[in-house]
């Protein structure tokens, strides 16, 4: 066994104004060993973040440590004055945080943000030279290609990837012996997020350092913990060696945690293939151009000639990473935006060109969920008038309206009772419910999911993905399934399309693409899916 | 996600917590208790023992305060109290004509452009030309061009506040226009008119009322500076303006005759800003959530 | 897209905001409620003499060739000639310009080395005692009449200390601080209401900076408070700041009209006042397109710079 490295004894965190008021953080004790990578996890709201803020003494304004202790190598931190901690943050701990284009300052080159580290975390001012020798040495340890152009760079000229890198590259330069991680993997790409999650457990191995990680994903854990720390509402729930914890947790919540992960295909597939088709799509381009001064612009080509058919009752995701254009194909789809051409035929008429007025009475076949629950639903108007609000548009009265929408309520598992309550009074999966219900109210033959599982916590995700196969049998939805997550897809879809740069690289009916994927895409995909060998 | 993530701004939506919620706070009671008071003067100015602004006394000129002329005589032996209680009309037309005008129009102005693609390039193209030229210049030019009297001041103070307020709106509207809930609301069918009623005007109104006092704080420091400028009220109106024009001739013996009215409109315009600033403090999330800290 | 690219494109995006500044001005002289002519021709002109005179003016040609013809003049450097006296406005301009860039100048200065700072520091120790110090004075600051600015200055400085003239403008050609102490107290009285202005900015816009993860970042690192406030967050806070700076022009023109009356100093807005007593059109839209041309391109300036701040601006 290594030696302890950090030890968190009976940490509470506390709000500042009240003296024995909430604990936002009650009385948890962690262990992170040199050589070893300790997950803390829990969905949000769990204090899981609170606590690595609180190694860093960087807690927000308003919240304090009340009680228990730190100890980074037996020094304590809780009561170390402002510049031994400024002293040990950087030089002893290294942090790196989930979004890495925001955590990098966006106006100073990568070379300026190391150099600034080693100039100011040492007693003598070190030469031009020797900084430059150490910034690009740190650039190269973490793989990143052409380091000696990449020095002079600004954040955004990096890709999200390398972004992460050069944030592990400031916070391994000064040699830490703890490197905190907060989900630093939750804004990546998922083929990206394999390499970052390599690159650190590469470093564990070859720096003996010890790591604190925090996240959300049970897939992250399984790929990469030694040790797991599940956390609830402020409180460990359960800890262990990772392969304990996950194959025979203890608790009944870290149970519901891990078996929410999506793990792939858990509905077989049916044949559908004589239900008649609602939805045409031939040929359909969405092209931006960036027009110049002197007519040379740049055009971007967000979807290229997309081609498929949804029938009736059937599921179809469409699969992507960022900047795929499944986005794109949604909205256009939906005619929230006017596709440059290619046709759309939503039951026997092309909706692709026509004008609004000509659309109006279509629309109500073909409606959209959105990725936000807290911005799909207006804040000034009651659930009760959101909802009615299509029903009335297409000419039934408020009465028959609203009997409708509270039948709809009923139906997405809510209170009927919710209408004359606001947006802000529910919670994320709640309102994604509300948007669900009212989608439905105009009984529309598809409906369009745009990432609407992705913004939620696992739990309540899995139980919208069961919504959404639920609403698909008892009302022979089609859905046009998007999102970044194959696992996801799998676990809820008939068929799915891959796409890659605004092409569909491979389609295919579910169990085929999960058993035999033909692009090497889709099979990078699949390979950097986390947590694939140990959940399973 | 973090864990450090603040909550999602909710607007206020109850009416009558939000009318409590506005005089609990301390900066909006400030601003209500001097606007109150200030309308309440000019209301019952006649009641308040005063006499005729415009009565001159050419023998009673520049006397110190005494039982008669409770704050002395100016260089007409016009009697000061009186004329700065009805002054206060005067600040209380200009502020809210001006303020009405400019928001009317440039709302309705800023909606168009913010609904309109083609119709926006030219309308922003004539407003920035607008703001190019300084509020209080172009107001000089249009009073030279109109002839002063109190209608064509306000119109022409209000004239150069359009091109902000409009393009406020606009830029609130395309805003609005991008929220999830706008789009679900097209893809229900729902037709422009109802959109713009129902979504996107009330999300206007919280930063139009707080642009509104802030117009109507700027066109009463304006009317004061244009009557100084001796291009303002006419002089036979008793605006805080001309009174301190007045007075700069005899500033040097009698500096009292420049501190009371301006002290007036200092109040005056400090009691709407204050207003002004406290209702965006609340209706405004954004900053709201800068000051609340983490939750 | 390259730095002349860029440069090209903004200075191209202004033309047709200085046709619209043209066309007010242009527009001006149509509202205008007494005949110009009739008052340049004398009290007992005859209508001959007066249609002579407008055709002399070309008043009697459509509006939109009387616009263009105007245009076209200005274009040439011909802004008319001033009714009143007779000179060419820009002769008359050229003789007033002096007292007015000065004073601007030194305001701006004045006001951008002292708002910054205190913005800064008020949204570093927010609700701390600069903070609400900043804010009073900036509410005092917007509340109060530049003019009567002007004559607390005269009276506290001038009239009980002594220490500065009451008023006058001395060229800068008699010496620097000759110069200098007859701008003090302009350069007070117009900057109160402009560093009341960028400190609000500059603090708003740091509060906003603050709370963002590269903040975060930097503390993370270790760095000293100061490099983290003044460093990283300042840097990232310039732009709004340096945009209220431009934008602010426009404030800080209409107070110069107002304190060149306070102090007595022979700039264009005292110009621009006595025409519009006179009723000297020609000097007024002289005036107005000089005054929108010089915010125009100040303006440009500023938007050009912010690819200095930011580097992600000169990349679209």
């Amino acid at each position: 066994m290594s030696e302890e490295l950090l030890d968190i004894r009976g940490l509470k965190v506390g709000l500042s104004g009240e003296a024995d008021g909430r604990r936002i953080v009650k009385d948890i004790d962690i262990t992170v060993p040199s050589g070893g990578i300790v997950c803390v996890v829990g969905e949000s709201g769990s204090g899981k973040s609170v606590t690595a803020f609180s190694v860093m003494g960087l807690l927000p304004d308003g919240l304090r440590p009340v009680g228990g202790s730190i100890k980074l190598l037996g020094e304590e931190l809780l009561g170390a004055s402002t510049e031994r901690m400024r002293a040990l943050r950087g030089s002893r701990i290294g942090m790196i945080f989930q979004e890495p284009m925001t955590a990098l300052n966006p106006v100073m080159t990568v070379r300026e943000q190391l150099a600034e580290l080693i100039e100011w975390h040492s007693d003598v001012r070190p030469s031009k030279a020797e900084v430059n020798r150490r910034v690009l040495a740190a650039l190269e340890d973490m793989l990143l290609p052409n380091a000696p152009q990449m020095m002079h760079a600004y954040p955004h000229q990096l890709s999200g990837g390398q972004r992460q890198r050069v944030m592990i590259a400031m916070a391994m330069l000064l040699e830490p012996v703890l490197l905190i991680a907060d989900e630093p993997t939750t804004a990546l790409d998922v083929t990206t997020q394999k390499q970052i999650l390599m690159l650190i457990k590469d470093l564990v191995k070859r720096k003996n350092i010890g790591v604190l990680f925090i996240t959300h994903d049970f897939g992250v854990v399984a790929d990469i913990a030694d040790q797991v720390v599940v956390m609830q509402k402020g409180a460990v729930v359960e800890s262990g060696g990772a392969d304990a914890v996950l194959g025979h947790p203890a608790q009944a919540y870290t149970r519901l945690l891990i078996d929410s992960v999506p793990k792939g295909i858990t509905i077989p597939t049916s044949a559908r293939e004589l239900a008649p088709d609602v939805l045409a799509v031939k040929g359909l381009k969405m092209t931006y151009g960036h027009r110049g001064l002197f007519g040379r612009g740049r055009v971007t080509h967000a979807v290229r000639d997309a081609a498929f058919t949804l029938g009736r009752g059937e599921i179809l995701g469409v699969v992507g990473e960022s900047g795929s254009g499944k986005s794109t194909l949604a909205r256009c789809v939906a005619r929230l935006m006017k596709p440059t051409s290619g046709e759309i035929n939503l039951l026997g008429t092309d909706i692709a060109a026509v004008s609004n007025e000509t659309l109006r009475p279509h629309r109500r076949y073909i409606q959209v969920v959105f990725q936000d629950p807290y911005r799909s639903l207006n804040p000034r108007l009651s659930v009760g008038q959101s909802m009615i609000e299509g029903v009335v548009n297409f000419g039934a009265s408020p009465q028959v309206a609203r009997e409708k929408v509270s039948a709809l309520l009923e139906l997405v598992g809510m209170d009927p009772q919710v209408m004359h309550r606001f947006p802000h009074e529910f919670s994320g999966g709640q309102r994604q419910r509300i948007c669900i219900a009212r989608a439905l109210a105009s009984e529309p033959q598809i409906l369009i999911a745009d990432e609407a599982v992705s913004a939620l916590d696992v739990t309540v995700q899995a139980q919208v993905l069961k919504l959404f196969a639920d609403l698909r049998s008892r009302l022979g939805l089609a859905m046009l399934f998007i999102t970044h997550d194959l696992r996801v897809a799998g676990e809820l879809c008939d068929r799915i399309m891959v796409m890659k740069s605004g092409e569909i690289v491979e389609s295919g009916p579910t169990a085929e693409i999960f058993a035999n994927p033909q692009h090497t895409y889709t099979r990078a995909l699949f390979a950097a899916a986390p947590g694939r060998e140990r959940l399973q | 996600m973090s864990a450090i993530t603040v909550s999602a701004p909710t607007s206020s939506i109850n009416i009558r917590a939000f009318a409590g919620r506005l005089l609990r706070n301390r900066t909006v009671l400030f601003g209500l208790c001097i606007l109150v008071l200030l309308a309440l003067i000019s209301i019952f100015a006649s009641w308040l023992w005063t006499v005729d602004p415009a009565a001159i006394k050419p023998r009673l000129r520049l006397r110190p305060p005494s039982a008669v002329n409770w704050l002395g005589t100016d260089n007409l032996g016009r009697d000061i109290w009186s004329r700065l209680v009805y002054g206060s009309r005067v600040s209380l037309v200009v502020g809210g004509s001006v303020a009405f005008i400019a928001v009317a129009l440039g709302s309705l102005l800023g909606l168009i452009a913010g609904m309109v693609r083609w119709i926006d390039n030219v309308l922003m193209r004539m407003m920035d030309g607008m703001m190019a030229i300084p509020a209080i210049l172009l107001a000089i030019a249009l009073i030279g061009g109109l002839g002063p009297s109190i209608t064509t001041i306000c119109i022409a103070i209000a004239i150069p506040e359009i091109p902000r307020v409009a393009r406020m709106v606009r830029s609130v509207v395309l805003t609005v226009r991008e929220e999830a809930y706008v789009e679900a609301a097209v893809s229900m069918g729902t037709r422009l008119p109802v959109l713009m009623a129902r979504h996107i005007v009330p999300n206007i109104m919280a930063p139009l009322i707080v642009q509104a006092t802030y117009i109507a704080s700027s066109a009463i420091l304006i009317e004061a500076s244009l009557s100084f400028l001796g291009i303002g009220m006419p002089d036979e109106i008793p605006s805080w303006g001309n009174m301190m024009s007045d007075a700069r001739l005899y500033f040097q013996v009698r500096p009292g005759l420049m501190l009371f009215p301006g002290i007036c409109i200092a109040l005056t315009v400090l009691g709407i800003n204050r207003l002004g600033d406290g209702l965006r403090d609340m209706l405004d999330p954004r900053l709201a959530r800068s000051v609340g800290g983490p939750k | 897209m390259a730095v002349a690219g860029v440069l090209l494109k903004r200075s191209v995006s202004v033309i047709p905001v200085l046709g619209v500044v043209a066309l007010i001005a242009f527009m001006l002289l149509r509202f205008a409620s007494g005949d110009p002519v009739a008052q340049l021709a004398g009290d007992n002109a005859d209508p001959a003499a007066i249609a002579a005179i407008r055709a002399r003016l070309g008043l009697d040609q459509p509006l939109a060739m009387q616009f263009l013809n105007w245009l076209w003049r200005m274009l040439h450097g011909d802004l008319g000639t001033s009714i009143v006296s007779g000179q060419p406005v820009t002769a008359l301009i050229a003789q007033r310009v002096g007292p007015t860039v000065a004073v601007s100048i030194t305001t701006i200065v004045f006001s951008v080395v002292v708002g910054v700072p205190i913005g800064v520091l008020a949204a570093w120790r927010r609700g701390g005692w600069l903070d609400r110090f900043a804010m009073w004075t900036s509410v005092t600051g917007f509340a109060v009449p530049t003019f009567a600015i002007g004559y607390f200055w005269i009276y506290l400085l001038s009239m009980q200390f002594g220490l500065f003239p009451v008023q006058g403008y001395v060229p800068l050609s008699d010496g620097l601080g000759l110069f200098l102490w007859h701008l003090t107290l302009p350069t007070l009285t117009l900057s109160l209401v402009y560093i009341a202005l960028i400190a609000r900015v500059a603090r708003t816009s740091m509060l906003e900076v603050l709370s963002e993860d590269f903040v975060r970042t930097a503390r993370a690192k270790g760095l000293p408070e100061r490099i983290v406030v003044f460093k990283h967050a300042l840097r990232n806070a310039a732009v709004p700041i340096v945009s209220i700076v431009g934008i602010g022009i426009a404030l800080l023109i209409g107070g110069v009209v107002v304190t060149e009356s306070v102090f007595n100093l022979p700039g264009l807005g005292r110009l621009v006042v006595d025409s519009v007593l006179a009723r000297d059109y020609p000097v007024i839209q002289g005036v107005i397109v000089v005054f929108g041309s010089a915010y125009v391109a100040i303006n440009l300036l500023v938007d050009l710079s912010y690819s200095f701040f930011d580097p992600r601006i000169s990349q679209q």
